[in-house]
């Protein structure tokens, strides 16, 4: 694998690559972000628990999934929530548990200082465990033991649950999306830049040379594939942790469906490099080429704006281009799809992979050029 | 026997390369292959390595097919391209490290190895550097040192001392015979006639996919004539001076020119002394003496019309 290794080290050590790589990206990704960043802060919540049982502590650990949960007392809400300490404050009264375990109704009650979207997603999520504790309750027909087994069980997963968006993760999350545009743009500039590695061995004519050796041209492929593939996911890997660790974007359910596209897309970005490494004659030609191509595969895509905008003529073109299909792909699984809901979209990003990979590697390297 | 090719045939499209090229190497020889460009020697080269498809014939290295075994013999095969080859991203170092990899070395023997090779080529006290900081002469040598990092069997120098410092060149020329003298089996082709004469043991002159002369340099010379020219400057010349050098045993002729004297004569009869003693005698005195002798240089140029510079 020494071709694999030093390609890494060959391209992670110029430090200039850094800039499609990861500085390219992450500028433009701070630029959109930065704006949003209040919107993207963890949720502040007060809880004032006067019942204290084991399902109020439940409700509160499910709460600190979402936002940082503190316990405070009665007469501190209004100081707390004036103040901006708190976005949101619970009060549990004294019975709530016994209450509900006896099928009544007893409420929650909630205060805000102001009609803000932010507090939704606590909301619901109190409003969804509430209502799963009652309904768990009306089948425990007032057993305290068999309530508390059935909401260790609806804890564990073992009751479905259905993703619900609310109107301000909605915004984030179309926020997200439309920052992915940028990443997308990113590898591909990145993904053209490392293929020419290629295109700069045989300028200085290493490439020849390495088949002096017992090295054959179908490994020399496949390892410079596979390096290419990792700077690839790298990028990939460094953007999403900027993003989850800076701007605390919100990724939808799952921040790996996410990935898992991306990394789909990688192979998409890997053999348009190729292609444009084979099509082009020296590393000058290739940065134009890829310059001329990225650029309006990622406008039509909908990389800097949102499709919708364009003329029909245009959106009708954008679905040749695989930039369309990576950035859908994306919007539905944040938006809560799960990754078998975006079947077509993957196998269409299989497809533009498979097409550019042909057209990358049909030309034959000709050694006998020597 | 190192090399043996049989009846070797390389076409590229309607152009013959190589016409039925039968060539034999032994073991510790410092083969010259000379010819003016294309002449077919580098699509020999290629073919020994492997790297192009041939026609037609039959190469064996080590005695074994290269058709069977290339992998296998190519590990004891080093070679230095005439362009030099090397990564400018990578240290002198890292550059051996990558091509003793390249040959399955690993370890502390490959760190050897390496320490080895660029202790040879003079490079070792710049090894951390990239070769962009290096003189055309020191590209050459790392160029050299990464074709002997896992010491090959066989090398194959393919122009190695071109646009090089005269240093350097003697470095290289250096290296080469004790490269030789370890063992190693040389092939070196070079377009500086003064070098193959100087380590070449036997030499092949190639035109048009051909060999057209092979052998040791003297039998080379022995091709294109017995004869060898001395040119005499005089202060004074009469005739009877000419009279007296031209019964010189062993002289053909004599020729004046002004005051130079042009005296044609058989080889290796040393009879220079004797044509100097007729000159005191006629009481003239000796500005200068050029002796011109059968060269490969006039062998080259005889036997393919062109000079090995064109």
């Amino acid at each position: 694998m020494i071709i694999f290794i030093s390609n890494v080290q060959r391209m992670l050590r110029k430090k200039w690559n850094l800039i499609p790589m990861l500085v390219f990206p992450a500028a433009l990704i701070l630029l959109v972000m930065w704006p949003n960043m209040e919107g993207t802060r963890i949720l502040r919540v007060g809880v004032v628990d006067h019942d204290a049982t084991p399902l109020t502590q439940n409700l509160m650990d499910v709460l600190q999934e979402k936002a940082h949960v503190q316990k405070i007392r009665d007469t501190d809400i209004q100081v707390k929530l004036t103040e901006d300490l708190f976005d949101y404050v619970i009060v549990i009264d004294r019975g709530f548990t016994g209450k509900l375990i006896k099928n009544e109704n007893p409420m929650i009650k909630g205060y805000r200082i102001q009609e803000a979207n932010t507090s939704a997603p606590v909301r619901i999520g109190i409003e969804s465990f509430i209502n799963a504790a009652r309904n768990i309750a009306k089948v425990s027909e007032g057993d305290s033991d068999k309530f508390y087994r059935g909401m260790k069980d609806y804890q564990n997963g073992s009751f479905a649950m259905a993703y619900q968006t609310i109107e301000d993760g909605t915004r984030r999350k179309r926020n997200t999306v439309f920052v992915m545009g940028f990443l997308v743009l990113g590898m591909l500039f990145f993904s053209s830049i490392a293929a020419t590695l290629v295109l700069e061995d045989k300028q200085n004519n290493t490439f020849y040379r390495l088949f002096y050796s017992p090295l054959s041209l179908k490994s020399y492929m496949f390892q410079h594939i596979l390096s290419l593939l990792l700077l690839s996911l790298l990028q990939i890997g460094a953007i999403f942790a900027i993003m989850l660790l800076v701007f605390k974007a919100d990724f939808g359910p799952s921040v790996f469906n996410i990935f898992a596209v991306f990394a789909v897309f990688s192979l998409v970005s890997v053999s348009f490099g190729l292609a444009i490494s084979s099509a082009s004659k020296n590393k000058r030609q290739a940065s134009v080429v890829s310059s001329l191509l990225v650029t309006p595969i990622c406008m039509l895509g909908g990389c800097f704006w949102p499709r919708e905008i364009m003329p029909d003529i245009m959106i009708k073109i954008a679905d040749f281009v695989p930039t369309t299909w990576i950035l859908k792909a994306v919007e539905k699984i944040i938006l809560g799809s799960s990754l078998r809901g975006a079947t077509m979209e993957i196998l269409i990003l299989f497809l533009f992979a498979l097409i550019f990979f042909l057209v990358g590697t049909w030309r034959r390297v000709d050694l006998e050029k020597l | 026997m190192t090399v043996r090719i049989t009846n070797l045939v390389k076409r590229y499209n309607e152009l013959l390369a190589v016409d039925h090229l039968t060539l034999n190497i032994d073991q510790g020889e410092i083969f010259g292959l000379l010819g003016p460009n294309g002449a077919g020697k580098t699509s020999v080269i290629n073919a020994i390595m492997g790297l192009i498809g041939i026609d037609g014939g039959e190469i064996k290295i080590f005695d074994k097919s290269l058709n069977d075994f290339e992998r296998e013999i190519k590990k004891s095969i080093g070679i230095v391209p005439q362009d030099i080859a090397v990564f400018e991203d990578l240290t002198a170092y890292e550059n051996l490290a990558f091509f003793g990899k390249l040959y399955q070395l690993r370890g502390d023997l490959l760190k050897k190895r390496v320490e080895e090779a660029l202790h040879f080529t003079g490079l070792w006290e710049r090894r951390k550097e990239f070769p962009k900081k290096y003189s055309g002469g020191m590209k050459r040598r790392l160029n050299i040192a990464c074709a002997l990092v896992h010491q090959p069997k066989l090398i194959i120098m393919d122009e190695p001392t071109v646009g090089i410092d005269p240093q350097s060149r003697k470095h290289i020329i250096e290296s080469v015979k004790t490269l030789n003298q370890k063992g190693s089996t040389i092939i070196y082709t070079s377009h500086y006639m003064e070098e193959v004469e100087e380590l070449c043991t036997r030499i092949a002159i190639m035109d048009h996919g051909r060999i057209i002369a092979l052998g040791t340099k003297e039998e080379l010379t022995s091709l294109i004539g017995l004869e060898e020219k001395v040119v005499l400057g005089l202060a004074s010349v009469n005739y009877t001076l000419v009279d007296k050098i031209k019964k010189v045993a062993g002289v053909k002729d004599c020729v004046v020119t002004d005051h130079q004297v042009t005296v044609i004569s058989e080889r290796d009869k040393g009879n220079l002394g004797r044509i100097i003693d007729c000159v005191s005698d006629s009481e003239s005195e000796v500005l200068s003496i050029h002796m011109e002798k059968p060269t490969l240089e006039g062998v080259f140029l005889t036997l393919t019309g062109r000079s090995l510079r064109d």
